[in-house]
């Protein structure tokens, strides 16, 4: 679940991306998140993953209030979260395998456990043949793919995707679809930013409009 | 928790930390640090010898007693000294009594006639037991440490004997053993000065090396990587260039310090230092061994220093960070 209680959110010298925004966003949901370019979806995002924290106002993730906790409570809740970045943010000088086994390895699982799901998820990804590459030997679309397949690998109970179809072609948009809501059936709670509303008519769910400092839930699509 | 395979996690520390900045600066830090030491326990060494030596050395001459002092002598003839052989032995007696039981001597001598005979036959031209005067006799004492004697037992010393004098010349002695524990004091000084500076120099070096990783370490971070991990994986790195870095510092110290040992074993309290001109192995083995102790525990304590400089920087930046 995420929750927000009177929540503003601003960079200095700009205008603000949350005034006094309040929300909740029970465990299990699929929603959408739209909005024009540059009004903050992507910097929304950021705050559900506790990279940035609210300029005043209080927020909950999976019953932990992320400001009074301490920072190694927020680093054991940020294994539950997971984002696939907008840029990706993959690291470099890893290869394929290692970028996608990381967060496992960080939650020091067995490297056997690792080697099988990672395996698994490249398969699916149809990566199986690039395990030893490094990211900036792929495309784009491979790219996010890696990005994606990070992001699920520990299956999270928050997933945050920004943007996580721009350089996918239209069959693997389908499989990745299918895929998060195989995650959702799952328990998981998924949030998508996206511009495509396309995509938005074709998987209709929730949708989280960000526009002048405030988020308008709007259901009617779904009917 | 650690990776097993440490390399997996795309922090390059081996590039952000290179060795070969580190490893020559510990060394230097190692080698300077090895000077102060053996510098602090050569003035310890120096204060020890001069406070077990003369300066706790006093000596008390015991006049024959006089009979102008007994009470019931007063109308005598002031200019005569009588000499009482029996008084001046029970006094002496009471004097080696009190002196038995303080708990302030370590030791003491009362020098026998042949003795005072050999010290005083040059002055005197004459066997003592032919001179017309008395001579006093004289104990040698040895106080346990650097003190002077107290008020308490030099009073007891003058009730039993009024015209006893004590003689206590270890005024040079205090003030050597004063210089001797200010060297020390200053070795200890330089010696945290230089580990400080140590400390500091790898916490700028961490620096750099973090702030070249940043990228990663955000990507870590994100990925739900403590503070803790990433901190372990700069500090492994730094506390083993530390570790080189003091092997190389202690070992190039060495044969400087042998030198040195060589050259002031003279004035140490060694009472075998003359075999130091026998040859190189009687040297050696003149060796003090807890300095040699001390040289090997030398790269420990930089393996720490590293440990701990590199974990409170990366602690600080990491806070700073997010
Ligand atoms: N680190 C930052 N410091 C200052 N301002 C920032 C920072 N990151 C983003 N901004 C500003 O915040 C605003 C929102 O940026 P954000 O990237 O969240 O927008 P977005 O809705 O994701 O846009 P897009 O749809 O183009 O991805 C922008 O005006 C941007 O300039
Ligand atoms: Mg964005």
């Amino acid at each position: 679940m995420i929750q927000l209680d009177n929540v503003n959110l601003y960079y200095e010298q700009s205008s603000p991306i949350l005034s006094n925004v309040s929300l909740y966003i029970p465990q299990g949901s699929f929603c959408w998140l739209t909005g024009s370019s540059g009004v903050g979806k992507s910097t929304l995002l950021r705050m559900f993953h506790l990279e940035i924290k609210p300029n005043q106002g209080h927020i909950q993730l999976l019953d932990t209030d992320i400001l009074k906790s301490r920072r190694s409570t927020l680093c054991n809740l940020k294994q539950r979260i997971s984002i696939i970045y907008q840029d990706f943010k993959l690291i470099p000088n890893l290869t394929i395998y290692d970028n996608i086994a990381l967060p496992l390895r960080l939650q020091n699982m067995d490297e056997t456990i690792i080697n099988r799901w990672t395996n698994r998820i490249l398969q699916w990804m149809n990566l199986q043949n690039k395990t030893r590459l490094h990211p900036k030997t792929l495309s784009g679309g491979e790219q996010q793919r890696i990005a994606i397949a990070r992001a699920i690998i520990n299956r999270p109970d928050i997933l945050l995707a920004d943007e996580p179809t721009n350089a996918l072609d239209e069959e693997q948009v389908l499989r990745l679809m299918d895929l998060f809501y195989d995650l959702n059936d799952l328990g998981c709670t998924i949030i998508i930013a996206t511009h495509n509303d396309n995509l938005i008519r074709q998987f209709p769910a929730p949708k989280l409009k960000l526009e002048k400092g405030q988020i308008k839930v709007d259901d009617a699509i779904q009917t | 928790m650690l990776f097993k395979h440490k390399t997996t996690d795309g922090l390059k520390v081996n590039l952000a930390l290179p060795g070969h900045f580190l490893i020559p600066l510990v060394a230097a830090m190692t080698f300077l640090a090895a000077l102060m030491i053996a510098g602090a326990y050569a003035g310890q060494n120096l204060a020890h010898r001069w406070s077990n030596g003369a300066a706790s050395i006093v000596i008390l001459q015991i006049p024959p007693k006089n009979i102008i002092n007994s009470p019931e002598n007063s109308i005598s003839d002031t200019s005569t000294i009588v000499s009482d052989n029996s008084n001046k032995l029970a006094s002496l007696n009471q004097i080696i009594e009190l002196l038995s039981s303080s708990k302030e001597l370590a030791s003491f001598h009362k020098l026998s006639d042949q003795e005072i005979n050999q010290l005083l036959t040059p002055w005197l031209h004459e066997d003592i037991n032919h001179f017309a005067l008395s001579i006093p006799a004289i104990i040698e004492l040895h106080l346990k440490q650097n003190t002077i004697i107290s008020e308490k037992l030099k009073n007891s010393l003058l009730h039993i004997n009024p015209d006893i004098i004590i003689e206590q010349s270890n005024f040079w002695s205090q003030r050597l053993n004063i210089l001797a524990n200010s060297l020390q004091s200053c070795a200890f000084l330089a010696l945290f000065i230089v580990t400080f500076i140590a400390a500091i120099v790898i916490a700028i070096a961490t620096r750099t090396g973090l702030i070249q990783c940043k990228q990663t370490i955000e990507i870590l971070h994100n990925l739900g990587a403590s503070d803790h991990y990433i901190s372990v994986r700069f500090a492994r790195r730094n506390a083993f260039l530390a570790f080189i870095g003091g092997w190389i510092g202690s070992i190039f110290s060495i044969p400087l310090l042998l030198f040195l040992t060589y050259l002031t074993l003279p004035f140490s309290s060694n009472p075998n230092w003359e075999i130091i001109y026998q040859g190189w192995f009687s040297f050696l083995t003149l060796l003090p061994f807890n300095l040699l102790i001390l040289f090997l525990i030398l790269p420990l304590c930089n393996y720490f220093i590293g440990w701990i400089s590199t974990t409170l920087i990366v602690y600080y930046w990491l806070r700073h960070l997010t």
